[in-house]
């Protein structure tokens, strides 16, 4: 397993605050496996998931991909390793699944370019994998939003990254359309793919993550096994509020007493 | 291939035979424009007559053609600068009137009209600079503004400078003579081509030329702008400078056809739907499709301006009846609801 983000003593203020949103966090995620990011609201989650994408630009810090500065890739280049499966978002204009997930090729396509017949091949194959085939003419909007994010998924997977990041990926969605999100996550795991989530919900870490990696108020607070963080004591620290993990039929359950 | 993959690449081949078929209808339409008029009779006159009358040849060659070429030239600028206004903007309500443009123009026009006399010349050139003055004024001004996301700050900054501008007319309105510049401020900014020659379209036709055929090819990233700020980033597109440059192209065309026409309102905000009602929603096809659209709608209005009446109808006034009309059809359909909806 090698790495694949490196992240050394990393800070982040918003330009004009005095105060750090995040705090000289230092991490590595290996290039496969699950790492969950936990922490409560505001404790920087979004923003370490902004910064490992390149959305912000670090305040103090730096961030490595596969031992290279992550700001020396070309955008085209860091598109083509790294993917953002965003909160759900769908576009007031009436693109068709199948278009959509064709927006997941750009990385490939030159500046003043459109897509060849082969990125539609490879947009279909990511609709097949998502099992979303039968949805391909339909319009976004119209679908259900578990429809809608196994629809961003394939956007993102269309896009053939090393690395997934997933912003609550299953935050908005029913217990069935959790189900068949996560059933899809763990399979690409298994196959290979690096997936970095921020997750509000930590039975959810427990299920699908390898690592987790825990911000309070900007902070480092762990980063390790999953087995090691799912543990009481930790957990309430974390959320201030008292936590208890279960082990039921085999799986952590983590809730609140 | 599966049956819904062919079905994919059979929708793309339409709207490809759809682009062809309104080049082709632009094309009978331009031409059969050429010989409608008021002389040598009212209504069509044979092309015929071009070899034996030769005042009819000067009408139709240098006058008529010019003003046929504007028309086409000016609707397809409009339109498609509307159309990437919205995808920009993420908004299908709005058009580059929101920045402050043709208050801006509008002003400098008047400017033109009250304080150097009407030299025609004079006035495209103010209008042109009023425009463009009030779209990087916007940009400033969004920059200094600490509210909300960067496409919010910019539309408010729009309204305030459309809003100075509106103010600063009001002004020169004032000192215009009631007999003289006031009335022909007023008649400017009702829009028309009465006066369309070849000296305007000489540089207005390279200049929106440039600036659509740039907007053409930036076609598939245009789709991809239209997303969040984050998700065209994480397909690797340098969303500010891409976003800026196509504002620019589209602004500077529109103030294009603005200065030498006068505000013609409704075009920019009602096509770009008709566009993606009739060629979809991907901008490869509707952006194209709606700039065509855009041509025709100015020609027909025009032409029919010019000939309905023994006096010319404004342009201006013609183009906000037709696309008001449209607005309501288009609102009161289903389908089409939705997409307004999402704006307001």
């Amino acid at each position: 397993m090698n790495t694949a983000f490196e992240i050394t003593n990393l800070s982040y203020r918003y330009p004009g605050s005095l105060s750090n949103v995040l705090d000289k966090v230092s991490f590595s995620t290996p290039d496969s496996g699950a790492t969950a990011l936990l922490g409560p609201n505001g404790s920087g989650k979004t923003t370490l998931l902004e910064l490992l994408l390149r959305f912000k630009t670090p305040f103090e810090g730096a961030i490595t991909l596969f031992g290279k500065k992550s700001q020396e890739y070309s955008k085209k280049s860091f598109a083509q390793l790294v993917s953002l499966v965003p909160q759900l978002e769908v576009s007031r204009f009436s693109f068709s699944v199948l278009e959509q997930v064709l927006f997941g090729r750009t990385p490939y396509i030159d500046a003043l370019a459109t897509p060849s017949q082969e990125d539609v091949e490879i947009a279909w194959l990511a609709l097949k994998r998502t099992n979303i085939e039968h949805l391909a003419q339909r319009r976004v909007a119209a679908l259900s939003a578990g429809e809608q994010q196994l629809a961003l998924l394939a956007r993102s997977l269309a896009q053939q990254p090393r690395i997934l990041l997933l912003d609550e990926p299953t935050s908005s969605l029913d217990p069935a359309n959790v189900a068949l999100v996560l059933s899809l996550l763990k399979e690409l795991k298994q196959e290979g793919m690096g997936l970095i989530f921020s997750t509000h919900d930590p039975s959810l870490a427990a299920e699908l993550a390898d690592r987790a990696v825990m911000l309070k108020k900007g902070e480092l607070l762990f980063h390790g096994e999953i087995q090691m963080a799912m543990e009481d004591k930790l957990l309430s620290h974390l959320y201030a509020t008292k936590m208890r993990t279960y082990t039921i039929e085999g799986r952590i359950v983590v809730v609140r007493s | 291939m599966s049956a819904d993959l062919q079905s994919y690449n059979r929708q793309l081949a339409q709207s490809k035979q759809k682009l062809v078929l309104s080049i082709v209808l632009l094309l009978i339409s331009s031409l059969g424009a050429l010989f409608i008029g008021r002389y040598p009779v009212a209504g069509f006159a044979s092309p015929q007559l071009l070899l034996s009358d030769p005042l009819y040849a000067q009408v139709v060659l240098h006058i008529r053609l010019p003003r046929v070429v504007l028309a086409v030239v000016g609707g397809a600028a409009l339109a498609a600068a509307g159309y990437v206004f919205q995808m920009l903007f993420a908004n299908p309500l709005v058009e580059p009137g929101f920045l402050g443009v043709s208050q801006g123009a509008a002003f400098g026009a008047a400017s033109a009209m009250v304080f150097f006399g009407s030299s025609a010349a004079l006035i495209q050139v103010f209008a042109a600079v009023g425009g463009l003055v009030a779209l990087f004024l916007s940009y400033l001004i969004a920059r200094l503004l600490r509210f909300g996301g960067s496409i919010l700050r910019l539309v408010l900054a729009g309204i305030a400078v459309g809003a100075f501008f509106s103010a600063l007319l009001s002004l020169v309105k004032l000192a215009a003579d009631p007999h003289g510049s006031l009335q022909e401020i007023t008649f400017w900014m009702m829009g028309g081509l009465y006066n369309s020659n070849w000296s305007m379209a000489v540089w207005v036709v390279p200049i929106i030329g440039v600036s659509l055929t740039l907007l053409l090819l930036f076609r598939w990233r245009i789709n991809i702008l239209s997303l969040s700020a984050k998700s065209a980033h994480a397909v690797g597109l340098a969303v500010g400078v891409q976003k800026g440059l196509l504002l620019l192209c589209a602004t500077t065309a529109t103030t294009a056809i603005i200065s030498v026409a006068g505000l013609l309102g409704w075009v920019g905000l009602i096509i770009p739907h008709l566009g993606r009602k009739l060629y979809g929603s991907d901008a490869r096809y509707s952006l194209g499709g709606s700039a065509l659209l855009g041509a025709l709608f100015l020609l027909l209005c025009d032409t029919a301006g010019r000939t309905l009446l023994s006096s010319e109808i404004p342009l201006g006034v013609i183009t906000s009846l037709c696309g008001a009309a449209l607005f309501v059809v288009i609102l009161s359909q289903k389908e089409k609801e939705r997409e307004f909806e999402h704006s307001l």
